[in-house]
């Protein structure tokens, strides 16, 4: 950005942040607050000017333009960076939590940390707070309430190893397929089920035409607002306290407004013929040990202290 | 910098610099004059606008369209729809329209459309008495059926744009071409009795059989491609492929016109469309990244919904606005810069962006026929050999047709 | 110097068409396998898109020798003769500018490109391919181009009328 030096007192900082959320999204909601806490932090020195809906480009584009310095920050998942490094593998390990609070506890500790450093290490990328995304749920045309009912379900996945991966050792038909087209794949019975934290479900009306979700839970994530790792390590202490503080501010309110989000967004769906169950995950987390073999050795390592809780 | 963007644009534009260029040039132009934006960003846009995979269905529809006309798939088309409307009145008009249908539905644009059947028809037309005006606005009104008629380039680049579902976007502009054709062929009728343009003599059923089943294999492939994209066996992008493989099998192995030699033509001339069409779309993403930094988009929201907050009147500004546009800009460009600024208005007052899509569409294809910038008019006039001003007079009531209908797609769904 | 500009973009055009072909058949294979043998590939969208990113950027060079980019004329040609003849020089100039620039930082690049890795093709290929290899090919389009469009400003061809070209090509066909 236009102060990517980023520090001399009275000097304006002017950031640049770009995500691929709407304008409503929780995630364009935490860049606003995020703005405003920088902006009285700093009276008014430092300007946050927010890009949503991927304006700037993808987000894989808008992580490229953070190293060259066009963007300043963006906001995505630990997934994000899997292209940079293998350790960012340790996000789409399925079934590795036993609930939201085993998600919370692992990443409010200091294995979170030791995380986010080893990526940040190997990847250039710091990924700083978290805007919680809830659960991801298997949401499908038809019910599904055991692992016997997905059989050879067809199934919209990200076009990714370890979701194909996952799918496939679960005994369904993952169908790799562009987001744009879910709904009408799954108006169409081109598929019959997808993947996604319960508020796309919702905000993509995807449920109007799979009125079923199944609480699978397979993975738990967050969005983290990305820096370029030099660029961070550039600014000033006072800059970079008064920036860590406004990212926790926002961590905290977020999850919270998430929190509150999600049973809201299950009430809705209850309330417009939406039939959830509830699944032994046992069957689920058997079928899938095995996909955390082919990780880094170093994920391994995580998952087994994330798993021992 | 957003003086750069527009005047800057409009010169190099004006002094003939390929589009591509002026695009490319004004906006990199902007981010030297900006601060604190490093140019690297600019040769990432051009990329970003290259590997996009829904994009890619542009290359394979256009390579798939040169090899259907190699392989002599156009040809039969033409005598299948002969036989087919050639008996009613004003029946070489008919036939044209008929033929432009069903040939937009392999083909994603318009220009291949206008200059194969155009040469083949527009002569017969004369032949048979229709003003050589009539012949070329006739011909180049046809031709545009093919940008809303999926597959079309045009489409492709607002859903990726406008990030909705190309495949709902087909759905509807499947319709809608068809109707528009259909009201085409209507008017072509109406317009024959009152000029007293003549049927062509009814062919005997023996010959009605035989064309159609020569042509049978052909007319398949747009209700492979189309029918496979609208039930999800493959995307628009996968569909190119599919259609570029039974172009090759029907013109190489059934046919038998498709020569070693051909397919080395067809593709060339398919690679120098491609890269005049591709380098256009990924210049426009510098355009773009341009104008949403500069703060365009959010400028001119604020003052659109200024001036009303009515969908109503929103969609008439976009209609007046685009048909403006249409006039002197290429319709790839257009979509890709206008897109990001006038989406935001529309989702705003609650306009599907589907339906959005569709509008814009609509209104750079009647921008093929409007000059000074009207590729097809252009084509066609320069087959039919006549001055301009002839074909663009007889473009006038063509052109009152299709805005009718362009109104029509606007408000109907405004008040269902 | 014409025959040798001829070699160079018939030697481009013919690769261009072999990486436009592989795209093609790749997407094929995409198609045939996820929907008939329910097994996704991961590596035939990248590949796609790799050579059909190449097979553009080694065709927009011949199209700018070929002056087969799209232009606006209307203004130029009504401009008195002596004029247009000025006009011409000057807009290659600047599409060469234009070329050399983004050509230039796409280089820069290269740098971010190469840490990151095409995850399809490196399971293709069981082998690291970095995305550099397909950034590439935006700095060598680039200077391709440059160079043919200066070579056109020593060497005129006369730019052809892409009316007519579009009128011949249907005439061979049908
Ligand atoms: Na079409
Ligand atoms: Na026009």
């Amino acid at each position: 950005g236009d102060g990517e030096d980023g520090g001399a007192a009275g000097e304006e900082i002017h950031w640049r942040l770009g995500h691929s959320y709407g304008p409503e999204s929780l995630e364009n909601r935490s860049a606003e607050r995020l703005a405003d806490n920088l902006e009285k932090a700093s009276d008014g020195k430092i300007t946050v000017e927010i890009f949503p809906s991927s304006q700037l480009g993808s987000w894989e584009e808008m992580q490229e333009q953070m190293e060259v310095g066009s963007v300043d920050i963006v906001i995505e998942s630990i997934g994000s960076v899997e292209r940079y490094t293998d350790l960012a593998g340790i996000e789409g390990v399925p079934f590795l939590y036993e609930d939201a609070d085993h998600y919370f506890e692992t990443w409010d500790s200091d294995l979170g940390d030791e995380i986010m450093q080893a990526i940040k290490e190997d990847s250039g990328f710091l990924l700083t707070g978290a805007i919680y995304r809830g659960p991801r749920i298997l949401n499908s045309t038809m019910p599904i309430n055991n692992l016997a009912d997905a059989e050879g379900l067809k199934i919209r996945v990200p076009n990714q190893e370890t979701y194909i991966q996952t799918w496939q050792a679960l005994g369904t038909a993952p169908t790799p397929l562009s987001f744009n087209e879910v709904f009408s794949g799954l108006e169409q019975g081109a598929i019959e089920a997808q993947e996604n934290p319960v508020n796309v479900a919702r905000f993509n009306s995807f449920y109007e035409v799979a009125p079923y979700i199944a609480n699978t839970n397979h993975l738990y994530g967050s969005n983290h607002f990305q820096l370029w790792g030099e660029t961070y390590d550039g600014w000033d202490e006072e800059t970079r306290a008064m920036y860590d503080e406004a990212v926790d501010e926002v961590s905290t309110w977020s999850r919270e407004v998430a929190l509150e989000e999600l049973d809201d967004n299950v009430a809705f769906l209850e309330e417009n013929g939406v039939t959830f169950a509830d699944v032994d995950r046992t069957e689920w987390v058997e079928a899938t040990l095995d996909i955390v073999d082919s990780a880094d050795p170093k994920v391994q390592e995580w998952v087994a202290q994330i798993r021992e809780g | 910098m957003p003086a750069i963007l527009g005047v800057g644009f409009a010169v190099l534009l004006l002094i003939g610099t390929p589009v591509a260029i002026a695009i490319g040039g004004a906006s990199l132009l902007s981010m030297v004059l900006s601060e604190g934006i490093p140019l690297e960003v600019g040769a990432q846009r051009l990329v970003a606008g290259l590997r996009s995979f829904p994009l890619m269905a542009i290359p394979l529809f256009i390579l798939a369209g040169s090899l259907m006309n190699d392989g002599g798939i156009t040809r039969r088309l033409i005598d299948f729809a002969y036989a087919a409307v050639g008996s009613i009145r004003g029946g070489l008009a008919a036939v044209n329209i008929l033929t432009n249908m069903i040939f937009g539905g392999i083909s994603g644009s318009s220009v291949a459309d206008a200059s194969a059947t155009g040469k083949i028809l527009i002569p017969q037309m004369v032949k048979r008495g229709y003003t050589a005006g009539f012949a070329a606005a006739l011909t180049a009104l046809a031709s545009t059926i093919a940008v809303v008629i999926p597959p079309s380039i045009n489409l492709i680049i607002y859903g990726v744009t406008a990030e909705v579902s190309i495949g709902s976007l087909f759905f509807w502009g499947l319709y809608i071409g068809v109707a528009f054709g259909f009201v085409y062929i209507l008017t072509a009728y109406v317009l024959a009795r009152i000029k007293g343009y003549p049927a062509e003599d009814r062919v005997s059923r023996r010959e009605l059989l035989r064309t159609s089943k020569d042509a049978v294999l052909a007319l398949m492939i747009p209700v492979v491609v189309l029918g496979g994209i609208r039930f999800g066996v493959f995307t628009a992008t996968e569909g190119g492929a599919v259609a570029v493989l039974t172009a090759v099998i029907l013109g190489g192995l059934v046919y038998r016109e498709l020569t070693w030699a051909k397919v080395k033509k067809s593709m060339n001339e398919a690679l120098m469309l491609i890269a005049a069409i591709m380098l256009i779309i990924a210049m426009a993403q510098l355009y773009a990244w341009a104008l949403v930094t500069g703060g365009i988009p959010s400028m001119v929201a604020d003052f659109v919904l200024g001036i009303s907050d009515n969908p109503v009147v929103i969609l008439l500004v976009i209609n007046v606005l685009f048909l403006l546009i249409g006039m002197v800009l290429e319709g790839n460009a257009a979509i890709i810069i206008f897109t990001p600024i006038l989406l935001p208005v529309a989702l705003a007052v609650g306009i599907d962006p589907v339906h959005l899509g569709l509008i814009i569409v609509i209104n750079l294809a009647i921008g093929l026929l409007t000059p000074p910038v009207g590729i097809s008019l252009l084509i066609t006039t320069r087959i039919a050999g006549i001055p301009l001003q002839e074909s663009v007079r007889e473009a006038i009531p063509w052109l009152g047709v299709a805005i009718a209908l362009l109104f029509a797609v606007t408000y109907i769904p405004l008040l269902l | 110097m014409k025959r040798i500009s001829n070699l160079v973009a018939n030697t481009l055009l013919f690769v261009a068409g072999v990486l436009i072909t592989i795209s093609t058949v790749s997407l094929l294979i995409q198609v045939v396998s996820r929907y008939f043998f329910n097994a996704p590939t991961v590596w035939s969208e990248e590949l796609a898109i790799f050579c059909f990113v190449w097979s553009t950027m080694l065709a927009v060079p011949v199209a700018f020798l070929r002056r087969e980019h799209i232009v606006i004329d209307f203004a130029v040609n009504a401009l008195p003769k002596g004029l247009q003849r000025l006009v011409n020089p000057l807009t290659d100039l600047i599409c060469a500018v234009t070329l050399g620039v983004i050509g230039f930082f796409a280089v820069r690049l290269l740098e971010a490109a190469d840490r990151q890795s095409l995850s399809g093709l490196t399971m293709l290929f069981k082998s690291t391919i970095p995305l550099s290899s397909l950034y590439l090919a935006i700095p060598v389009g680039c200077a391709l181009s440059v160079v043919l469009i200066l070579y056109r400003i020593v060497a005129p061809i006369p730019a052809p009328d892409p009316v007519a070209e579009a009128i011949t090509s249907a005439e061979t066909e049908v």
